[in-house]
């Protein structure tokens, strides 16, 4: 049908008011966050209404919470049935004008994907709801909570009418063990054979209990269901009590939940009014009837035992099981307890039977899951699925996948007793058993996804807060070990921790386990002990070099962008110093961390832009260009690196040698610091020119060899000396070193420049030339030492890949006259990792690269030379460890690109063929083996950079050059080896701006050379800023420092 | 519904296995209770045998086969074929881990506390429980800079926070066992404080100062001020006696070192089970006042100290010459006292003028008497023209007991009672009865006003299936021929005031009036409580203590306190109590009875106790050493 007009209803004769073409329903969620927006809507509408002459209250209605709450206040027309999301008291005149009267939708307001450029108009075409299965949710959204008539015009009360008449109550348990239902509220016990020993417990009278008391932050199933569809829960618990004798219910519902007890009211009345509750329901001579007690908002009364001491008006507290509730509950007697969702459900399985019930789902979990999706995620909202669906489906499918396209990082279920997993679980089916086995459990529906700004230390410990505060203090274990738990985390996020806390928090965390007396104070340690089994890289790097990488815990984060930059570069303060004017001082402090301004401010991929808190406001602060001014403003004054040791420590090295072999970024980096701390130092290069990738790898558009010559100058100015046509195993062995030459210590930074092969037929064909190849080729070329360009001019050339390699040869490939660039990715284009720089790759497009993505090459096509490549094409299939789907290929879905050249560029690793008798290791993927303190096995022996990471960035190998530095030096002065810290006393610029000044000022554009005047030309395409663009853009950094520097003078005066 | 003791009663018997030793338990027992019987020891902390079982601790977690996780022996019950084990590493590292959690809580110096001591002779559960399991250090060092409350609001006792480990056995004790619901929690998780009423301080709350919590408290959070730094009670003597206090007759457990009295505690086996009232636990240690230790004669207007044998000579001498004699004795006298002081007058001075100095008992004949065990395990309870919470205290927690279980309660009486506000019915004394009806009378008055007191009263009583009826002294003929008209069933208890009242009555002494030349008063440890002795020209006291009545004698001699009698004395329920000396009496002091025979001596009229005592109908029908005259 077209949505976009909507046929009018037939009139027979024209009635007093204006005719309406659709009915608008608004959610109508009394407490969520978009109440206010949505009742200013409400507003609006009715006044528009009115206007038109239309009744709003035939027309208008506030409907249930939809779940789709990130896209609130949501509406839906009917017909056809779509949503408008988004809406503003704005959009009200419009709305009534097109839609109502007019029969027509507005497409701006109908429901977007993110990442669709399509507006889908019908709310089951959304992707939202199109996975899911509802059987708790049916109702939600489609009845009138408080018409009972809705509800059983929806096959209401004909579950309970189905077992009075027909089923004797044996029947009625039998149906829900073979339907396999799992109570819902988390622990997954089997619904039905709860019923059955309950029915079986010889004394009476009997209780049924609904628990609603669902307290987990951020999760609000139950609550749904309760506002929405509040006769369902009432006919599952009649159904319930018909099966096991029960004549009184209650609901133990929060009374945080005003709306929930509101309607739980009007339905019971309404049901009793209808005769479904109350004596002889039906004439059945069944008579059951339900009481509503409030709980005041304890966690812990979700715990069945301390739940019914709440409702016989006791405290609050769990008490050993056995006897569980089914045999000793409500006032000793027998007793059922069931979730909001179980109960919802039951009424579904006793009409369609136990069969459809469990054909949904897997075998050991049939049915649905619901649950609150929270988080860094773009859909948040309440969604059922049905069980074993894979949590990478709900996170990016139903879910949108995270928000700005950052990268997931993990996914909490469970609530706060829950657990949280890593994208290699993403693939983990949603079910009782399976998220149980990977770490986490179901819980009662929580679902809280977050990104790489979350750091998993805080957010366990935010878990941990909540359950300490919420232990009902009855048990040791509980009340106690939560506490100290919580305090050993506390220590570790403000940089107190030490491996001893480690310790103690599995000891802790062990014990309350498997001595606590109820499932909180067991399950408590569940977020912690997951964090650590996935994250405890994360623990230790708060304990050991006091870093949050994240940027989340406040007392090791000066400022976001210094946590994130991988060499630690105080940018807060040469900002400062930039905007002042003063850019000798800016770079001092820039090269106390970082040598190498003038190549980052062209080269790096700039992580501290990505976390800039002005991002969050308006764009980041354009960071990388202000330091490419900075250091600009200074290529006339060559530096000459100072001492950063005391004289008489400068005196004792300046006996020993160390030979660093590599001209990389981390091997000159290591060179200078070494040097700084008074050693000889020497390093050895292969090629005829130093600076290692810097120098060949990235194309001179993006960073002209003269500048770098400059960064290089520094460097030899603090008596470095750089020998170049060196090569290790062909020129000297690591033995002459260490022996004949006199070196006391070796760095090795050799980096990663063997290519990976592709592993297909062909490869080794003439035509076929891999991308460091062609990038070392195109530099020797332009170098002093000449040699030819690879030529391309008026081919068609294929490059293999998606990383910065890929992207660098492509273009580099257009400009030294290519037909045509192809640039073949086996991935979805978003998932490239050169997309984090991902001016890059648009760039290569308006140089006219051609992107394929989702092929992969099979064979390389030619009898003499390469004439062109066969491409599978790949489907997404199943998540990998980086969050990513990973390509599956179609069997049968293959093409031929024709094709002159073809460059691979599928990722390197270390050249290490020298390493075969010199005691070095390598690891798997081909990295060298060191330990903590850079170390290799071979004593004296260090290594960094490339070399030990793998493929990197520049900013990460000047980082690790500072750290091997600091470790070596450390190890010829005492003898041991130890995991090294690069210190630099922050500086603490002040504020010499009002912040306000600049709050509307925005990031500048990037000024660029022009796409016409680049081909055939290697001149730098990014041109710098202008003085006076520079000046304002560097106020606009918030100078998030001053905060920690303030807190830092806070704890210091605090603690004396 | 059957109740736990009936299953025990009939069930066969569970077969278990713990520590791979087979086990026989009952069904309804806990793994902890098999355990004990079958002599396997797992240690506890939180729990407590006369306390229902908590859990909280986890001291006492064991591992049971096919069970998730670690399980409280003092909670788990006992099932068919269960394996159990306790000595294994997990159980042994979990029940450490509690241990240094607790010790992680609150600053438990062990040094300062006046429980503390070494593995013999700590008082201290918590550091004996350390000393058991080697913790010699904190793994999780306690925050010592945080101050936790001291409550010295109460006068008898101290309730210091910093010692709590929060085991909560206090607040069972105050709920399960006095009934008075004063202790509970407040806050919760590590916030969690123990708190009387509503975070009231103890001294300005519903504590009735029974010290039931002391007696329970593991650690010195509750520290009683009169044994506190006195010595450990584990190496102190424990002695089992009754409590003169008042006609309830509580079983005691008396703690000395040294011939001084440290602590009495209820004694858990005795009907009481372990209750106290702030009378028998903290009144009998008020040591202010100021003892008789020598015979006195008034000497030109003061009383003198003097010798024993001067003063009987100059008492002797007095009763031989005294035209009438009269005699009253204390209802805290021994039942062998009273009798050797009825013989006294009857034998030796020829005269009948014997009687209490107070105490009158209420006729005992209205039916069957109900004991202890039935006050607590009532359906129903009545309350006739008494106050138990006044005058029978542990009666009274023991009634308020029933009533947390469910009892209905009746209350009969024009004075405002104790229970009042517990009552599910409150009746006026004339609405059961009136001036002068006769049992025929009633009868046709509660045919014809159904709704009266009595009707309303009798349906009560006929619902329920185990119904008392407490009744106090001087009430009407009336209403007592309605209570005695009441159904079979009903069980009766007198609310008798004055330990050995009942027993005097036996004796046939009840209080007179007297008008005599001499006065014999038999006061013993008695306090006069505002009762003031009739005018005599001469006055012959038996007293302990200096009190007002001693001030008016002319002749004193010194008395046993109750601590170091020996003697019995009958309870409301009718039962004998028995009397130990607990105590070593100051060696010249010497019984009662003994002073009197020295009396009798002296005016040449010995007589003999044996003669009574072998009269079958005495209460003294059993060999005594007071019947062999010295």
């Amino acid at each position: 049908m077209d949505v976009g007009r909507l046929e009018r209803p037939p009139e027979p004769n024209p009635p007093s008011p204006p005719p309406f073409a659709a009915t608008l329903e608004l959610c109508g969620g009394e407490r969520c966050a978009t109440a206010r927006s949505t009742e200013e809507v409400a507003q609006a509408l009715r006044g528009e209404l009115h206007r038109a002459g239309l009744d709003p209250e035939l027309v208008l209605r506030r409907g249930p919470c939809r779940g789709l709450c990130a896209a609130g206040p949501v509406m839906a027309v009917n017909p056809p049935g779509t949503l408008y999301c988004g809406l503003t008291p704005g959009d009200a005149g419009e709305i009534v004008r097109e839609t109502v009267a007019g029969g027509r939708l507005i497409r701006r307001l109908l429901y977007q994907e993110p990442f669709e450029v399509q507006a889908l108009p019908l709310a089951r075409d959304l992707p939202f709801f199109r996975k899911q299965v509802r059987i708790a949710l049916r109702n939600c959204g489609v009845v009138d909570p408080e018409r009972i008539d809705d509800y059983i015009a929806r096959d209401g009360y004909r579950g309970l009418g189905k077992v009075l008449t027909e089923m004797p109550p044996e029947h009625v348990i039998r149906e829900m063990k073979e339907s396999g239902l799992r109570g819902r509220g988390g622990a997954g016990f089997l619904t039905g054979l709860k019923w059955e020993i309950c029915r079986n417990s010889a004394s009476s009278p009997k209780y049924v209990i609904c628990n609603a008391d669902e307290g987990d932050p951020g999760a609000f199933m139950d609550r749904s269901i309760l506002e929405s569809d509040p006769h369902s829960v009432l006919e599952g618990m009649a159904i319930a009590a018909y099966a096991i004798g029960a004549g009184q219910g209650f609901i133990y519902c929060r009374e945080e939940y005003p709306l929930a007890i509101n309607h739980l009211q009007t339905a019971i009345a309404q049901a009793h009014e209808y005769g479904l509750l109350g004596e002889n329901i039906l004439g059945s001579g069944f008579s059951f009837d339900i009481q509503l007690k409030e709980g005041a908002g304890a966690f812990v009364c979700g715990e069945e035992t301390a739940l019914i001491a709440s409702v016989e008006g006791r405290r609050g507290e769990p008490r050993p099981r056995p006897p569980y509730p089914v045999v000793r509950g409500l006032w000793g007697q027998p007793t059922n307890i069931n979730n909001v969702k179980s109960y919802a459900m039951t009424p579904q399985i006793i009409l369609n039977g136990a069969r459809w019930f469990s054909s949904i789902g897997t075998p050991n979990s049939p049915g649905t899951a619901v649950f609150a999706l929270t988080g860094k995620v773009n859909n948040t909202g309440l969604i059922e699925v049905p069980m074993g669906i894979s949590l990478g489906d709900v996170i990016f499918d139903i879910g949108g996948g995270i928000p700005r396209g950052r990268p997931f990082k993990a996914v909490q279920t469970g609530g706060p007793l829950g657990g949280c997993l890593p994208a290699s679980s993403l693939n983990t089916p949603v079910d009782f058993d399976s998220l149980s086995e990977a770490g986490a459990v179901m819980g009662s529906g929580g679902m809280i996804v977050v990104d790489d700004d979350t750091c998993m230390v805080e957010l366990a410990k935010y878990f941990l807060t909540f359950a300490a505060a919420e232990s009902c203090g009855k048990c040791v274990p509980c009340r106690i070990g939560g506490q100290r738990l919580l305090e050993a985390l506390t220590r570790i996020t403000e940089g107190r921790g030490t491996r001893r806390d480690l310790a103690r928090i599995k000891d802790i965390a062990d014990n309350m386990m498997s001595a606590s007396l109820c499932g909180l104070g067991q399950r408590t340690p569940g977020p912690v002990l997951s964090a650590l089994r996935f994250f405890q890289d994360e623990f230790i790097s708060h304990i050991d070099e006091k870093i949050c990488r994240a940027g989340q815990c406040k007392a090791l984060v000066r400022a976001k962008c210094v946590n994130s930059c991988p060499a630690g570069v105080d940018t807060p303060s040469y900002l400062a110093l930039t905007a002042a004017g003063r850019f000798a001082e800016g770079l001092e402090i820039h090269r106390q961390r970082n040598p190498f301004a003038l190549v980052c401010g062209r080269a790096c991929p700039a992580f501290c832009e990505r976390k800039c808190r002005r991002g969050e406001i308006d764009e980041p602060v354009a960071i990388r260009l202000l330091k490419r001014f900075m250091a600009d403003q200074e290529i006339a004054r060559p530096w000459t690196p100072q001492p950063v040791v005391a004289p008489d420590q400068l005196r004792a090295a300046s006996v020993r040698r160390i030979a660093i072999v590599g001209s990389g970024p981390a091997g000159l980096t290591a060179a200078l610091r070494l040097a700084q701390r008074g050693y000889r130092v020497t390093v050895f290069e292969k090629l005829s020119f130093p600076g290692g990738m810097m120098s060949w790898a990235i194309p001179q558009y993006r960073l002209p060899r003269e500048l770098l010559d400059a960064e290089i100058d520094n460097i030899r100015r603090a008596g470095v000396e750089i020998v170049c046509n060196k090569e290790l195993g062909r020129d000297f062995t690591i033995d002459e070193l260490l022996g004949r030459d006199g070196f006391a210590a070796l760095v090795l930074a050799v980096g990663a420049h063997r290519s990976r092969r592709m592993g297909i037929p062909g490869e080794d064909k003439p035509g076929v030339m891999n991308g460091i190849e062609f990038l070392r080729a195109l530099a020797l070329a332009q170098s002093s030492g000449g040699g030819a360009a690879p030529d391309v001019r008026g081919r068609r050339v294929g490059v293999v890949g998606g990383g910065d390699v890929a992207i660098d040869v492509a273009r580099a490939a257009w400009r030294l006259g290519a037909r045509e660039v192809h640039v073949i990715y086996r991935r979805a284009g978003e998932h490239m990792p050169a997309t984090h720089l991902p001016e890059e790759i648009e760039a290569a497009r308006q140089e006219g690269v051609q992107f394929h993505t989702l092929v992969n090459p099979i064979e390389v096509l030619g009898e003499e030379r390469v004439t062109g490549v066969r491409l599978q094409q790949q489907r997404l299939g199943e998540f990998d460890s980086s969050a990513r789907r990973r390509p599956v290929p179609l069997e049968h879905e293959t093409y031929d690109l024709a094709l002159d050249m073809l460059i691979p560029a599928v990722g390197q690793v270390p050249e290490t063929a020298w390493s075969r008798d010199d005691q070095i290791e390598t690891a798997r993927s081909g990295t060298l083996v060191v330990d903590d303190a850079f170390c290799t096995p071979r004593q004296g022996v260090f290594a960094a950079g490339d070399a030990v990471s793998g493929p990197a960035t520049i900013v990460q190998a000047v980082a690790q050059g500072n750290l091997v530095a600091v470790a070596v030096d450390h190890w010829l002065r005492t003898g041991t080896l130890q995991k090294p810290i690069f210190d630099t006393t922050p500086a603490n610029i002040p504020i010499q701006y009002d912040l306000a000044e600049y709050a509307g000022a925005h990031r500048p554009a990037i000024p660029r050379l022009g796409v016409e005047q680049r081909r055939g030309s290697f001149q730098e395409v990014e041109l710098g800023f202008d003085a006076e663009t520079a000046r304002q853009e560097a106020h606009r950094c918030l100078r998030c420092d001053l905060e920690w520097h303030e807190m830092m003078q806070a704890s210091a005066a605090e603690s004396r | 519904m059957t109740t736990n003791q009936e299953i025990v009663s009939t069930a066969p018997p569970v077969n278990l296995t713990i520590n791979g030793q087979p086990v026989q338990g009952r069904p309804g027992q806990t793994v902890l209770e098999a355990a004990a019987a079958a002599g396997i020891h797992i240690p506890t902390l939180c729990h407590h045998p006369a306390l229902p079982p908590e859990g909280s601790c986890r001291v006492c977690l064991i591992e049971i086969e096919r069970q998730r996780g670690l399980q409280p022996a003092c909670a788990f019950p006992v099932a068919q074929g269960m394996n159990v084990r306790s000595d294994t590493e997990k159980v042994i590292a979990a029940r450490r881990f509690a241990l240094q959690m607790i010790f992680s809580e609150r600053p438990h110096y062990c040094m300062f506390c006046q429980v503390s001591g070494g593995p013999a002779e700590t008082d201290c559960e918590l550091q004996r429980l350390a000393y058991e399991h080697g913790i010699d250090c904190w793994d999780y060092p306690p925050d010592a800079a945080k101050p936790w409350p001291v409550d010295a609001s109460r006068r008898y006792f101290v309730m210091d926070h910093s010692r709590c480990i929060l085991c909560r056995r206090c607040v069972r004790a105050c709920a399960a066992i006095a009934a008075n619901h004063t202790l509970g929690v407040l806050h919760r998780g590590t916030r969690s404080m123990i708190c009387a009423d509503d975070d009231a301080p103890l001294g300005e709350s519903s504590c009735v100062s029974c010290g039931t919590c002391l007696q329970v408290c593991p650690t010195g959070a509750l520290i009683d001020r009169t044994a506190a730094y006195r010595g450990h009670a584990v190496t102190g003597r424990r002695t089992r006696a009754s409590c003169l206090g008042c006609a309830v007759g509580c079983g005691i457990e008396a703690v000395t070192r040294g011939n001084q009295l440290l602590r009495i505690d209820g004694d858990w086996t005795a009907p009481n089970g372990g209750l106290l009232c702030v009378t028998g636990r903290f009144e009998a240690l008020d040591s202010g006042r100021h003892r008789v230790t020598t015979p006195m004669l008034r000497r030109n207007g003061a009383l003198e100290p003097v010798g024993w044998d001067e003063a009987l000579t100059a008492v002797a001498g007095r009763l031989r010459t005294a035209a009438g004699v009269g005699g009253l004795a204390s209802p805290r006298m021994t039942t062998e006292a009273l009798v050797a002081f009825t013989c006294f007058f009857n034998e030796v001075l020829n005269s009948d003028e014997v009687g209490l100095l107070r105490g009158e008992v209420p006729p005992l004949d209205l039916g069957a008497t109900a004991t202890l065990a039935d006050v607590a395990r009532a359906d129903c309870i009545v309350i006739v023209g008494g106050d138990p919470l006044e005058n029978q205290k542990v009666l009274g927690y023991l009634a308020k007991r029933a009533l947390d279980r469910g009892a209905r309660l009746v209350v009969v009486s024009d004075a405002a009672t104790g229970l009042d506000d517990r009552a599910h019915l409150r009746l006026r004394l004339d609405s059961v009865a009136h001036a002068g009806a006769t049992p025929f009378e009633l009868l046709r008055y509660s045919y014809h006003l159904r709704l009266d007191g009595i009707s309303q009263l009798r349906s009560q009583i006929q619902t329920a299936a185990r119904p008392v009826v407490m009744y106090g002294g001087g009430l009407s003929t009336a209403v007592h021929a309605a209570l005695r008209a009441l159904p079979d069933k009903t069980r009766f208890l007198p609310l008798i005031e004055g330990a050995n009242a009942a027993g005097a009555a036996r004796l046939g002494l009840a209080p007179r009036p007297l008008r005599q030349e001499v006065l014999y008063v038999l006061i013993g440890d008695d306090l006069p409580n505002g009762h003031a002795l009739p005018a005599a020209d001469f006055t012959i006291a038996q007293a302990a203590y200096h009190t007002s009545w001693t001030e008016k004698a002319d002749a004193l001699f010194p008395a046993r306190t109750w601590a170091e009698k020996e003697g019995s004395f009958l309870n409301i329920e009718g039962r004998e109590c028995t009397l130990v000396p607990i105590l070593e009496p100051p060696h010249h002091i010497e019984p009662d009875w003994v002073t009197l025979t020295r009396l009798a001596a002296a005016m040449d009229r010995p007589f003999m106790l044996g003669a009574i005592s072998d009269n079958a109908d005495s209460p003294l029908a059993r060999p005594k050493e007071a019947t062999r005259p010295s």
